[in-house]
């Protein structure tokens, strides 16, 4: 099984079930490396004083919110670890409610959620009673430093635990510009066979990521082709360095004794 | 068994695939401890836990847990990553070595430099790790390379086995330097052998320039970097240990192209102590400078 990421229990009543939170997806998402055109070396990021252009170093740096242009709140790191949400060890449930009732727009990250230690009766117990009853929990879950609002469920053998917005950072629907046209009987009728004309079962393995199977595709040719930008050469010693090098082969020819000479080894000393 | 002030959990729990179980890890540490706990005096380390043994997954801590007992001390560094210090375990004695085996911390890895005086190194390091097909032979010959190098311009080093596939070579300083001398020196060392022996040895990290030569790293003389201590145990299959060797064990193996007489498990490095005392005894004591380089 996966390193939890979490693991403490889930309680409401008197109830109280040792569990594990797991990852349950690992996006694939390709990323890139920026490297620097002409020797092919990655590039590294620096923060810079946009005031006088000096690098800074992270102990003289400050977390400020932004009030208003230009204007900022700093706050201090105890600061914001005293305003952080306790690091519980406990998802507190505290609805149940119908999974049709939730809207998919919440749905933020899923998660397996495991049995924790000698939790298996209890585990099975909720997971079926959440399955028969249709009813899903509704709980908070702090993750980190951050309160998340949870929803637990019942999928299959598993308690499955996804992450929701809050409904203040879901965009209302108002803000968009949306039609309030009439249509008639007959264009709705055919809409609608079409749609029973396409209707399949939903096999989510049938759709694949074309964008990232046409990129690797490409990398792998790319790179069979030796268009290997790491064989590039690796960075040259800098100045400081080369320096200390010849000084040190000034130094060892200067006594007669280099590398190769020195059969006696260092013992003398 | 010794007697156990620090209670073991699980103290028959196999973590090697031989049967080696966390009882024999944590006595082992016990039985080495007076020459062991001197290398570990004051160095903060990054504990490397292995909860279910060598084959299963492990994972690094840095943080000093907040329950720990008197042979453990934490010491606080700054952190750039929190921007906050953060405490890190010392071992100051066979409890704290027990306790930390009692984690099912197998490997030991530390500063180069002390909890008091983070920014100054206490040796230079180079971390021989040999790229395939190259071998712990190839990196003998470079070590030696090395110590002769290193002679020529009086300085003294040490060897040991990683107790992984390579050799590593320090040169004990123990008077004030810091690592922004160290570094470029073990770079300017790293880089003069490359330069002269191109076939055999590499002086920067690419993996992919590595096949058949030996990498000598040399920017483990870093303060935010933790190298495996004299005597810690290897998560490899096998008890494997860092093993301090005599110079002339890495000749006598180079010359007879015998890689085997430069592995040793932990039943190994403790008749080799009970006979020879510590070799490495002189990463503590020898007191050494950098030949000063140009301005």
């Amino acid at each position: 099984m996966a390193r939890a990421l979490w693991s403490g229990s889930i309680s409401f009543g008197l109830v109280n079930i040792p569990v594990r939170v797991v990852g349950a997806v690992a996006p694939k998402d390709l990323h890139f490396h920026l490297l620097h055109d002409k020797d092919k070396a990655r590039l590294r990021q620096k923060r810079i004083c946009s005031l006088d252009g000096e690098e800074v170093d992270a102990r003289h740096t400050l977390r400020a919110y932004e009030t208003a242009p230009g204007s900022y709140v700093p706050l201090t790191d105890a600061e914001l670890r005293e305003a952080a949400p306790e690091a519980t060890r406990t998802i507190d449930i505290q609805d149940f409610v119908s999974l049709k009732e939730v809207d998919p727009l919440y749905f933020e990250h899923p998660y397996y959620v495991a049995p924790g230690p000698s939790a298996d009766k209890a585990y099975a117990l909720f997971r079926r009673a959440c399955e028969e009853s249709g009813r899903v929990a509704v709980g908070r879950i702090v993750f980190h430093t951050k309160q998340h609002l949870a929803l637990i469920r019942a999928r299959d053998k598993a308690l499955v635990l996804t992450t929701l917005y809050y409904a203040d950072e879901v965009i209302p629907q108002e803000s968009l510009p949306l039609p309030a046209g009439a249509i008639t009987d007959r264009e709705l009728a055919l809409a609608k066979q079409l749609i029973d004309d396409l209707t399949v079962p939903f096999e989510p393995e049938r759709y694949k990521d074309d964008y990232r199977e046409t990129l690797l595709g490409l990398i792998r040719t790319k790179s069979e082709q030796g268009t290997v930008a790491a064989a590039a050469p690796a960075r040259e010693p800098g100045a400081r360095v080369v320096n200390l090098m010849e000084a040190l082969e000034a130094s060892l020819v200067q006594r007669g004794r280099g590398a190769k000479g020195a059969a006696a080894g260092p013992r003398a000393r | 068994m010794t007697n156990a002030a620090v209670p073991l959990t699980h103290p028959d729990k196999a973590l090697y695939p031989t049967g080696f179980t966390k009882r024999d890890v944590a006595d082992f540490y016990r039985s080495i401890a007076p020459v062991l706990l001197v290398h570990l005096r004051d160095r903060p380390l990054t504990l490397k836990r292995y909860p279910n043994g060598v084959q299963a997954p492990f994972f690094y801590e840095k943080e000093c847990p907040k329950r720990h007992p008197p042979g453990i001390r934490a010491v606080a560094l700054w952190s750039a990553h929190r921007n906050a210090p953060l405490p890190y375990c010392t071992a100051t004695d066979e409890e704290g070595l027990a306790w930390l085996a009692n984690l099912a911390n197998i490997e030991l890895h530390t500063t180069l430099s002390r909890g008091c005086a983070p920014d100054c190194p206490t040796s230079v390091v180079f971390d021989l790790d040999p790229g395939a097909p190259a071998d712990v032979i190839d990196c003998a010959r470079v070590a030696l390379q090395i110590r002769d190098l290193l002679a020529g311009v009086d300085l003294e080093t040490l060897v040991k086995t990683s107790g992984s596939k390579g050799l590593q070579v320090y040169a004990p300083l123990n008077t004030p330097t810091t690592f922004a001398d160290t570094k470029p020196f073990a770079h300017a060392v790293a880089a003069l052998l490359a330069k002269r022996d191109p076939d055999r040895v590499v002086a920067h990290m690419s993996r992919a320039l590595r096949h058949g030569k030996i990498f000598i790293d040399w920017s483990q003389n870093d303060p935010h970097k933790t190298t495996v201590s004299a005597y810690s145990l290897r998560a490899l299959t096998w008890p494997s240990v860092s093993t301090p060797l005599a110079w002339r064990e890495v000749e006598h193996a180079a010359r007879l192209d015998r890689g085997d007489l430069l592995r040793f498990d932990s039943a190994a490095v403790q008749r080799r102590i009970a006979r020879h005392g510590d070799l490495f005894a002189d990463h503590a004591r020898l007191h050494q400078t950098l030949p000063r380089g140009p301005a």
